[in-house]
């Protein structure tokens, strides 16, 4: 699969570049976007630019194909650092833990995603439509968790020594997963007024996932480290024990995108996006862990200290005994909700069509996730050339400010931003980040 | 060019984020410090002797060690029970070999007398053959007549035998006289019929009429053939005296003769079936003192070798006399030996199974030992053909009783004198290598378990304790050399034997009051030296012949020494070598950077320890220290001096990566540990102190350190 979508990757560069050279008209693409500017309305009106109902062909094309690029992290407290540790497989730093712990008051929220892929758009000319397929490599992250819980994971156990961690009402959630989606969509045109709406299915392969959730639960740490009373109600569901690879199908689901759009010409736009709206099953080698228990442990037993020789140490394997103290292993297979996202979002050109403004509100169905407020200023420095502007604020992380820069040719468009400028720039210290970028051919 | 590179760049982007986020070699890690328990281990006195039935708990749950030791074991299978082989050989001639006895019976009538009487140049006689005839049916008056012979008769043996030279013969020769007068003066001559020799010449003086007489002859040394001739050389009558006799020419006298009881020394001869030889002989065994009336071989064969140069086939039995299988079938051994051509010998090589069987060794008349009691036959059966058999003929017979091994025997074991001197270990208290230990007690007893039905003593010479580092001392006092009876095993109820008797068991104290054997423990000994005398049998054949071994009987001397653990311990010195290699542990210790290992002790031991503990690579280079004389507390004596409660210690060991690199190259470690009892409550100190049954040391080891944790999202 990795190969398959590489291969297209490249095969679509290849024939922009190609496209582009046979041309060898640039002033020309440049002349003919001068005199009739990209379509306001309808790929300036997102938060970002993953929003495959949000945008259109250039006037003349019939196809089009685009490589995105999408991912976005906040949390509440914990530096989006730690969220690139985990995607680059880097080390965490003290100081980006300590910032966290330092801004967490009780509870450390946190989420972030990943989209990346490949869309093939074709405008169905009878139909005056559009009609797409896709293929997304998707990751998806949740935490939930007390402060303590925090610093059990960063920092360790042996700063509570003689003391309790509470570690109830845990909930993290990992998706991974490989998205191909078809869908259509289509616009009617009311003479004064347009409605447009699109819809899409996709199949979800499913990578890898794990979904924990706690009750009551704590950790006690003795003195000198001479016990440890392990108190929890836990649920822990798993795709796979082990590590997973790309080529996994662990589960499979399948997910709807809904997409309402409202305008007025050029005029003024209004759309309603809901997007995964769908569930995964899991169901090849699902793992599962659901119980309650108080485990006291003082370490593995040795029957007899006097017979001690090397391979007294073989059984000191501390990682069999906490998965010995697990509840009991089940393989059943189990079913996810995937965490569905909605946008509402207005758009309007001002300033005889050189700035497209556009305020929204975004929604993603995570607990105890604030909905987010954004207002996106398009400012088109030329008529192939946009600079954008986004405010933010809302979710996990409060505040954002992103910028966004595109350009176009006449086969050849590309656009590169940030949701969250601060913390792609300074990532170890502020908590939310996001890159996106875009690179599209119009023919 | 910007605007052709710039995708490009692009693209080379997105690859290199796919790319990252698919890494699976990589973690997403970072430092914490942990405080985790790893490992705990209850230590108690049954952990460190390593065995548990050597503690025992007394009473008042005070600690006994309890130590069973066999220090030396008498089986009897290679004293008492063992049978040499035995063979007896025997050499059978012709000797032995009889040949058939032949009958011949003639009757001479007085008619025929006087025909012969006719023919005789006697006129006379010829007289009275005429009287004879012509007054058949009268009353006559016979004269007397002498000089009478003739040469009628003839013995035909042919077909039995053609010639024989006889060891021993009889002629059986009966006369009946049914003749109206008395005959007198007979003389009968027995010649071979082809070489006219003469085998026997006879005279019978006088027989009365209608009387009988009964010769036996002898004609040992004789040679005679098969067709012999029987003359009447003479024959005399007084006649009638005057007196008239009835003259009935019917009248006969009986002559029957039988040549019996014939052994021949060399004979051309159909031997008819017979036993050629049948004897019962006892073989007595040669086995020392020891007088045995019984045993039961539980494996052992009988080798039979036969040569013979008898043209005549034999089967030949053989019968071990009173010897029987569980069957009660006795032990008989046949062997067929065929008939040897002239001049040649047929060998038989025969091998029999004894196992199983009962022997009886008192003998023919049951009141012997070590006697074998065995039958021959040898048994020709009659071939219908001539054979030549002479005195060079032979059979050759040798048995042989062999490899026997019993199961049981019974009678006069005999006197045995038994002495070991030899070593024992006595390996629980060598784990201490210096020190002392002062025990308040010690209960010892040498136990005698005889299985053997036999009377004896024992007597302990010499006890030795040897410790590899304090040298040696001697046991002293009023038991050594001081005898001890031990009584014979009790025999149940048998026959059939199934080796069911009730060994007796002697035993006798050592202990504070007769020894110094408290003195011999204190030098922590690893070994043991006896020197034990047994004798058996003291006063002789006093059983009767009622001493008996069972293959699983045996004499035992065994040490068996009761402790109470109430002591005085200073500076007990434990030492132990032990293979010590972290560089294969699962413990994900790569991700450890440093921190500390803890050992943590709850001794409820009244014994405080000082541990050290060195580890070396494989060429034994010490690469860490890693404990230096770390005290492990004992535990807080009460007013009773008795401990309630463990005592707590703490015992850190820092570790740093360099530390953990040079721990992981160790290979071996050496531990010692100081030993001693507490001397924390003054109202104890100086006194024995005990060691109760709830008395452990449990010892956890935590680790605080810095672990790299790594994820893979």
């Amino acid at each position: 699969m990795k190969i398959f979508f590489l291969g297209l990757l490249l095969i679509g560069l290849n024939s922009s570049l190609l496209a582009q050279d046979s041309t060898k008209t640039l002033s020309e693409a440049r002349d003919t976007a001068s005199i009739k500017p990209n379509p306001l309305l309808y790929n300036y009106t997102s938060s970002s630019i993953t929003n495959v109902f949000n945008e259109d062909l250039r006037e003349g094309a019939n196809n089009r194909i685009t490589i995105d690029f999408d991912y976005a992290a906040n949390s509440n407290s914990v530096p989006v650092g730690i969220a690139y540790s985990m995607i680059f497989k880097g080390a965490v730093s003290k100081s980006v833990k300590d910032r966290g712990t330092k801004r967490m008051k009780d509870q450390l929220r946190f989420e972030d995603f990943m989209k990346t892929g490949i869309t093939y758009k074709r405008y169905l000319k009878k139909w005056d439509g559009f009609f797409y397929v896709s293929y997304h490599h998707r990751q998806m992250r949740n935490i939930l968790a007390p402060k303590e819980a925090y610093q059990l994971a960063f920092y360790g156990n042996a700063m509570f020594e003689n003391d309790t961690i509470d570690l109830s009402n845990i909930r993290f959630q990992n998706f991974i997963y490989n998205q191909i989606a078809v869908g259509i969509k289509k616009k009617i045109d009311y003479g004064t007024y347009q409605m447009q709406f699109g819809a899409g299915l996709s199949l979800l392969q499913v990578i890898n996932n794990q979904d924990i959730s706690t009750k009551d639960s704590w950790l006690y740490t003795a003195p000198d480290g001479e016990y440890i009373d392990v108190n929890y109600d836990l649920t822990f569901n798993n795709s796979k024990e082990g590590g997973t690879s790309f080529t996994d199908f662990n589960g499979i689901g399948g997910s709807g995108d809904f997409n309402l759009g409202f305008m007025n010409r050029d005029k003024w736009k209004l759309t309603l996006d809901v997007f995964d709206v769908g569930f995964m099953k899991f169901k090849k080698n699902p793992m599962n862990y659901n119980g309650t228990k108080m485990v006291h442990f003082q370490g593995i037993g040795i029957p007899d200290f006097t017979s001690f020789s090397s391979q007294t140490f073989d059984n000191l394997n501390l990682d069999s005994t906490a998965k010995a103290n697990l509840p009991a292993k089940s393989s059943n297979e189990y079913t996810l909700f995937v965490p569905f996202s909605a946008q509402l979002a207005f758009s309007k050109p001002l300033l005889h069509n050189k700035l497209v403004l556009t305020g929204g509100l975004q929604y993603r169905h995570f607990s105890k996730y604030l909905i987010y407020g954004f207002v996106k200023a398009n400012y088109f420095i030329k008529p192939d050339m946009v600079f954008s502007v986004t405010g933010g604020a809302g979710n996990y992380s409060l505040f954002n400010l992103g910028v966004e820069f595109s350009k176009s040719w006449k086969y050849f468009d590309f656009a590169v931003g940030t949701s969250n400028l601060i913390g792609l720039v300074a990532p170890s210290h502020y908590t939310g980040t996001g890159l996106y970028f875009r690179l599209g051919t119009s023919f | 060019m910007i605007k052709k590179t710039l995708p490009l760049v692009f693209a080379i982007l997105v690859l290199s984020i796919l790319f990252s986020s698919c890494k699976k070699d990589r973690r997403t890690n970072w430092d914490t410090e942990l405080l985790v328990p790893i490992a705990t281990t209850s230590m108690s006195l049954q952990n460190l002797v390593k065995d548990d039935s050597l503690v025992k708990t007394g009473i008042d749950n005070q600690l006994i060690l309890s130590i069973n030791k066999v220090l030396y074991e008498l089986n009897l299978t290679d004293q008492v029970l063992d049978i040499p082989d035995t063979s007896v050989g025997q050499k059978f001639t012709l000797d032995s070999l009889s040949l058939p006895s032949q009958f011949v019976n003639y009757n001479i009538s007085f008619g025929y007398l006087a025909q012969n009487m006719l023919l005789s140049a006697d006129a006379a006689i010829r007289y009275l053959g005429q009287l004879i005839i012509s007054q058949n049916g009268s009353y006559t008056a016979l004269p007397p007549v002498s000089g009478f012979s003739s040469d009628i008769f003839q013995f035909d043996g042919s077909q039995f035998f053609q010639r024989a030279t006889l060891s021993r013969g009889t002629i059986y020769l009966g006369v009946n006289n049914y003749f109206p007068v008395p005959i007198q003066n007979v003389t009968l001559e027995l010649r071979n019929a082809t070489s006219g020799t003469l085998v026997l010449s006879h005279n019978i003086p006088y027989i009365g009429a209608n009387d009988s007489i009964w010769h036996e002859l002898d004609i040992s040394g004789k040679t005679v053939e098969g067709n012999l001739t029987i003359k009447l050389v003479n024959l005399d009558s007084p006649g009638s005296n005057g007196v008239p006799v009835l003259i009935d020419t019917a009248d006969y006298v009986k002559l029957y003769m039988q040549i019996g009881n014939l052994r021949a020394s060399d004979a051309i001869a159909v031997f008819p079936e017979q036993d050629v030889l049948k004897v019962t002989e006892e073989i007595v065994q040669e086995i020392g003192d020891r007088k045995l009336t019984y045993v039961d071989a539980r494996q052992g064969q009988l080798h039979v070798f036969i040569s013979s140069s008898i043209q005549q086939q034999l089967e030949l039995t053989y019968i071990l006399e009173g010897a029987f299988d569980r069957y009660g079938r006795p032990l008989t051994a046949r062997t067929t030996v065929p008939a040897a051509l002239p001049g040649q010998q047929v060998n038989i090589d025969s091998l029999f199974d004894v196992a199983g069987y009962s022997i009886n060794l008192t003998g023919k008349d049951g009141t012997k030992f070590n006697t074998y009691t065995q039958t021959i036959i040898a048994h020709a059966d009659s071939t219908g053909q001539l054979a030549h058999i002479t005195l060079a003929d032979s059979l050759n017979i040798r048995y042989t009783i062999q490899n026997v091994a019993p199961n049981y025997i019974k009678g006069y074991i005999g006197k045995d004198t038994l002495i070991a001197i030899d070593s024992a270990d006595f390996s629980f208290l060598d784990i201490f290598k210096s020190g002392s230990l002062d025990l308040e007690q010690v209960n010892m007893n040498f136990t005698v378990e005889n299985g053997i039905g036999v009377d004896g003593l024992i007597k302990i010479n010499g006890l030795t304790a040897i410790s590899p580092n304090n040298g040696s001392r001697n046991l002293t006092g009023s038991v050594l050399g001081q005898p001890l009876l031990i009584n014979r095993a009790t025999e149940f109820p048998a026959p059939p034997h199934t080796g069911n008797f009730l060994a007796s068991t002697n035993s006798f104290a050592i202990n504070n009051s007769n020894s110094n054997i408290k003195d011999l423990l204190g030098i922590l000994p690893n070994k043991l030296k006896y020197d034990v005398e047994v004798k058996t049998n003291l006063a002789g054949n006093t059983g009767q012949y009622r001493d008996f071994a069972y293959l699983e009987s045996g004499m035992k001397i065994s040490l068996n020494a009761d402790i109470p653990l109430s002591l005085i311990a200073n500076n007990l010195l434990l030492k132990d070598t032990f293979d010590f290699d972290l560089s294969k542990t699962n413990t994900n210790v790569a991700g450890i950077s440093d921190g500390i290992i803890n050992l943590i002790a709850q001794n409820k031991y009244p014994i405080e320890a000082a541990l050290t503990m060195v580890a070396y690579d494989e060429n034994w280079n010490a690469v860490d220290t890693m404990l230096i004389n770390s005290i492990v507390a004992g535990a807080d004596l009460n007013t009773a001096c008795k401990v309630e409660n463990p005592k707590r210690s703490k015992i850190p060991l820092y570790v740093n990566e360099d530390r953990m690199k040079n721990i992981k190259r160790a290979r071996h470690a050496v531990i010692t540990a100081d030993f001693s009892t507490v001397s924390n409550n003054s109202i104890c100190n100086g006194q024995y102190l005990k060691i109760y049954s709830d008395y452990k040391l449990d010892i956890t080891f935590t680790a605080r350190f810095n672990y790299d944790l790594g994820v893979n999202f």
